[in-house]
């Protein structure tokens, strides 16, 4: 196939360096190696905030199957977009913004979910709409995708429905994942297909996954605790004898944990990024009839398919994987040379294999396979391409399990045949002491392997299910069960209840709901930390809260209108709204109109500052919120203006100004960013709350100002006038007066001053006022700056009852003599600053 | 034990249960033929992409041969989601695409005026000439998501034989269904 894009010299394959390759919406720029990959993905720099928001279509589904609904629907998608924002790796965030109204023009890139009548046998499907041809960005060459869709069918009674099961979340997830510039995968995580699929609802998402997004939107910390593996993989007969294999599937895997893999360049080069440090069998396989991805284009536009099919191979060069050694892994390491040279073949035979367990006297059948170890055996069934026929197995097909845990019974393999598809029941054995968790399974035939990751879960505790919810009268329900573990998370439909006490033992749990909408019947479900949910055991019988009838939600807000390129605080008032910190969104409709931040004052009333870029399409918008499962929408409520040249514009986000410094406090030096600030030679007046900021700096774009004493913590108005006229009114977040560092000591407990001064290696104790809560604080989300020098703490306690904190820390050779600036951060907010007398010993 | 696996009416939690590009619900032959508004065998023409809001959709003009169920007659258009206008590409995967001069036998589905392959890949034939001569159908079993009426997710099966039989059998199944 590479040969179609081009020749290139055997040396020249071996001596190029791999691109970094994954399974992306590809397009090379380049003809020979490295070709310039260059992926379809959101342009950050036209993002607001890094940020692309996820709207849902306000027509919603038509029909809906016995207590599912809408809400129910809307609560799914967020929960989806949380899923992907939570990448920690990536530098992109995902929101969820509520109803829109389809059609509506937006200028800015975005995504909706939207529904529609699809043709019989079709239930969902999703992709993003990209340039088609890559174009400069300010990061070099980019692919961006304006917009992206899920469509969804309008009817729910359908699968992938009903919306509150975890089928439907799984679904939004990975479709989802394609509609951020995800192809498919081949590693049982999120992105992969249809039958190999084993993610949860209690792990949405896998290694896989996060390499794969953090790859497209990289940020400063991927690749700090992960590492690489890289090599090439090549025909070892043939024609293209020695010549690299386009798109060949490489897999890391080891025991007990998820796979993570890469796809190979034209020229058979590949490298896995984002591996967790640890030994890896490392293996290669042909992607399957059912790969269903999409070809990189040439620089020409045109497709170039992935090479033919070929034995899988284990490294290094083995079928086996008894044979195979493993590939160690460090954190910021690169493992180079892992190379393939496989044989080619005329067809993958094994392929997509699913396997199953039973649950509910053999009524419920559950994948991946679920066995609790417990028992000491267990049944599972595996279904798929290639395993057999007419009832009976292929011709030699063997099947083990990765790992110690797990083993087929002697005639473990047992084919039968149910409505006309063959099926393989194995027969499993536990190793006494085996571990839980995902395990991997070998299919073998004489000729072929084929790898199932994570086909199989093992538990040591029977699925939960629910048996009763009643009403405690104050807000909270009881609910009971079996099969409770201490983690358990209780949802009502698509959303967590907040559980305030859990009796595992005894399967009873106080819980408060989410605000409901109007007599809503919500799905009580159970879901534990080993995968399992209460759906396995009454998937066709599950228990159901209703809540009150309430009168209906409606919004007023103003201003109702906004120009292109403003900033704006647009405060809503609801009337039977039940607002909350964190359980509500706010939205306008449109992808041009981003919220920034939301404040919520109390239940019916919430400040949002919208950010409406210079180039939005001038229409009219949907506002909406959504408070747990409660949605209130306005359509067409909302109007976006031609823009206002002249006009001042403060972006609500103020940065402290003082370096090491963060936080947005009384006294605090901050910037302040926008346009039109000052108008020619006057002095702009910036208020925060009506109370005049002393203005340190001023020009057009940037002011720098002191934060008014005296400010309370919480939101604020700016306001600006910048000689001429007024900006539109935006709120910013007032923050707590940070920690303060009261006292320095050392070993002995003495105060560190000139007179004992600290030496490198000396172990310091800050004692720090003000610093949490009260409670216990991990030292991980702590660290000292000495001067310039990190310092991660090695204790961090309450020191007495009055709210002192102590931190503790060794100084190292790093650190530089003389008084030194030291300050202590918590979850990234600083302290004041401080200082330390150090010298050399 | 094995008793207990015969029992594929199970309902299918599909708890790694995946979407793909697409995701598709398993139609029998029966189940196309009964749904489908037209079935048809003819040969793709040229397209043309259209965008309807933020979606794409290409619309392939086919010249129709026969016509097995329905009353499709002449030339017809079949509309899919995804392709290209302008400098813009929408992609789904798992939806096909329809190669011009190609000879095809589409079960079809019309709702809103808007003509439809029933099931997507499913419900798209490729008619060709084998190295014997004879005029086979074929359809390669589909790589997305499918899922029975119980919810399972199933395998597709692939498909090949005789276009006489092929037709005879979809005709038998409209002639059934018309009684």
């Amino acid at each position: 196939m590479k040969r179609k894009l081009i020749g290139i010299a055997v040396a020249a394959l071996i001596s190029g360096m791999p691109a970094g390759a994954y399974y992306h919406f590809t397009h090379y720029t380049g003809r020979a190696t490295p070709y310039g990959p260059v992926p379809e993905k959101f342009d950050l720099a036209g993002l607001p905030n890094k940020t692309i928001t996820f709207f849902v279509s306000d027509t919603g589904p038509a029909q809906f199957g016995t207590n599912d609904s809408f809400p129910s629907v809307l609560s799914q998608v967020r929960h989806a977009t949380r899923v992907w924002d939570s990448v920690e790796t990536s530098d992109l965030r995902v929101a969820f913004g509520g109803l829109y109204t389809a059609g509506v023009p937006q200028a800015s890139p975005g995504a909706a979910v939207v529904f529609e009548d699809l043709p019989p046998g079709v239930l969902a499907y999703g992709g993003p709409t990209s340039r088609s041809t890559p174009v400069d960005g300010a990061n070099g060459a980019i692919t961006p995708i304006e917009f992206s869709e899920v469509h969804l069918s309008r009817d729910f009674t359908q699968r992938p429905g009903p919306s509150y099961t975890e089928g439907f979340f799984l679904t939004v997830v990975h479709e989802m994942g394609h509609a951020l510039g995800l192809q498919h995968t081949f590693t049982s995580s999120a992105m992969s297909t249809a039958a190999t699929r084993a993610t949860s609802l209690s792990r949405p998402i896998d290694v896989d996954d996060i390499a794969g997004i953090s790859l497209l939107y990289p940020n400063a910390k991927f690749g700090r605790r992960t590492g690489s593996i890289s090599g090439q993989v090549v025909w070892r007969e043939g024609k293209d004898r020695d010549h690299g294999v386009h798109m060949a599937s490489v897999v890391a895997i080891r025991n007990g944990s998820a796979a993570i893999s890469a796809i190979t360049n034209p020229d058979g080069t590949y490298r896995i990024d984002g591996v967790p440090p640890g030994q890896y069998f490392v293996y290669v396989h042909a992607l399957p009839p059912t790969a269903d991805m999409v070809s990189p284009r040439d620089p020409d536009g045109n497709l170039v398919d992935p090479d033919g099919a070929f034995d899988t191979q284990f490294y290094p060069g083995t079928t086996e994987v008894l044979k195979a050694s493993t590939v160690g892994v460090k954190a910021g390491g690169v493992n180079d040379g892992v190379n393939f040279s496989v044989k080619p073949r005329g067809s993958v035979p094994i392929y997509g294999v699913s396997l199953y367990s039973y649950f509910n006297q053999n009524t419920v059948a559950v994948k991946p396979a679920f066995l609790d170890i417990t028992g000491g055996f267990g049944t599972a069934v595996a279904a798929g391409a290639g395993l057999g026929s007419d009832g009976n197995a292929a011709d030699g097909l063997n099947v083990r399990i990765m790992g110690g845990s797990a083993s087929l019974l002697p005639n473990g393999i047992r084919p039968y045949a149910a409505s006309g598809f063959t099926y393989i029941a194995l027969d499993v054995r536990f190793a006494l002491g085996a571990g839980t968790g995902p395990q991997h399974l070998i299919f073998s035939q004489p000729d072929y392997v084929y790898v199932l990751p994570s086909g199989l879960n093992l538990v040591q505790n029977a699925p939960p299910s629910v048996s009763g919810v009643s009403n405690n009268g104050d807000g909270a329900v009881t609910v009971t069960g079996k099969g409770f573990a201490p983690d358990s998370l209780i949802y009502f439909d698509g959303l967590p209840g907040t559980i305030s006490s859990l009796d595992a033992a005894n399967g009873i749990a106080a819980v408060v709901p989410p605000t409901g909408a109007s007599a809503q019947n919500a799905t009580v479900s159970v879901y534990n930390s080993d995968g399992q949910n209460s759906f396995f055991l009454q998937n066709n019988a599950s228990v159901t809260y209703s809540y009150d009838s309430a009168a209906a939600p409606f919004l007023t807000y103003s201003p109702s209108s906004l120009p292109a390129g403003s900033e704006a605080m647009v405060s809503v008032t609801g009337t039977n709204t039940h607002f909350a910190q964190g359980a509500t969104v706010a939205g306008f409709g449109s992808s041009d109109a981003y919220v920034r931040r939301l404040f919520v004052l109390d239940a019916t009333h919430l400040l949002a500052d919208v950010a409406i870029p210079a180039g939005a399409a001038t229409t009219t918008t949907e506002v909406s919120t959504v408070s747990g499962f409660q949605v209130a929408a306005q359509p067409g409520g909302f109007q976006i203006l031609p823009p206002v040249s002249t006009m001042p514009v403060t972006v609500p986000v103020l940065i402290n100004a003082v370096p090491g410094q963060s936080g947005t406090y009384p006294g605090a030096i901050m910037s302040l960013f926008g346009s039109n600030m000052v108008s020619g030679n006057a002095t702009p007046i910036v208020t925060l709350n009506d109370m005049s900021a002393k203005l340190l700096y001023a020009s057009p774009t940037q002011i720098n100002l002191q934060i008014p004493n005296g400010l309370r913590a919480g939101p604020a108005i700016l306001r600006l006038n910048n000689g001429v006229d007024n900006n539109l009114p935006v709120a910013v977040g007032i923050d707590p007066s940070p920690a303060l560092i009261s006292a320095i000591l050392n070993s002995a407990g003495n105060t560190i001053d000139s007179n004992r001064p600290a030496h490198p290696g000396d172990m310091v104790t800050l004692a720090l006022n003000g610093f949490a809560d009260g409670g216990p604080v991990a030292t991980d989300r702590v660290r000292v700056n000495v001067g310039a020098v990190d310092y991660a703490p090695v204790a961090v306690k309450r020191a007495d009852t009055s709210g002192t904190y102590q931190v503790q820390f060794a100084l190292t050779d790093a650190v530089s003599t003389g008084l030194q600036p030291v300050i202590v951060y918590i979850d990234g907010r600083s302290s004041l600053q401080n200082a330390i007398n150090v010298v050399n010993p | 034990m094995r008793h207990l696996f015969l029992l594929v009416a199970a309902v299918c939690l599909w708890s790694g249960g995946p979407a793909r590009g697409a995701t598709l619900q398993q139609l029998s032959l029966d189940e196309m033929t009964a749904k489908a508004t037209a079935i048809v065998h003819g040969r793709a023409l040229e397209h043309y992409a259209t965008a309807q809001g933020p979606t794409i959709f290409t619309h392939y003009r086919m010249q129709v041969s026969e016509t097995l169920k329905g009353t499709a007659a002449g030339t017809i258009e079949v509309v899919l989601p995804g392709g290209t206008v302008g400098h813009m590409r929408q992609t789904f995967a798992g939806i096909p695409t329809l190669t011009e001069g190609k000879d095809y036998l589409l079960f079809l589905w019309t709702g809103k005026g808007v003509t439809q392959l029933i099931g997507f890949t499913q419900g798209l034939f490729e008619v060709s000439t084998d190295a014997s001569g004879k005029t086979m159908v074929s359809r390669v079993a589909s790589g997305e998501l499918m899922l029975n009426r119980a919810g399972t997710p199933v395998q597709d099966q692939p498909v090949r034989m005789p276009l006489p039989l092929f037709t005879a059998h979809v005709k038998s199944i409209v002639d059934k269904g018309s009684k």
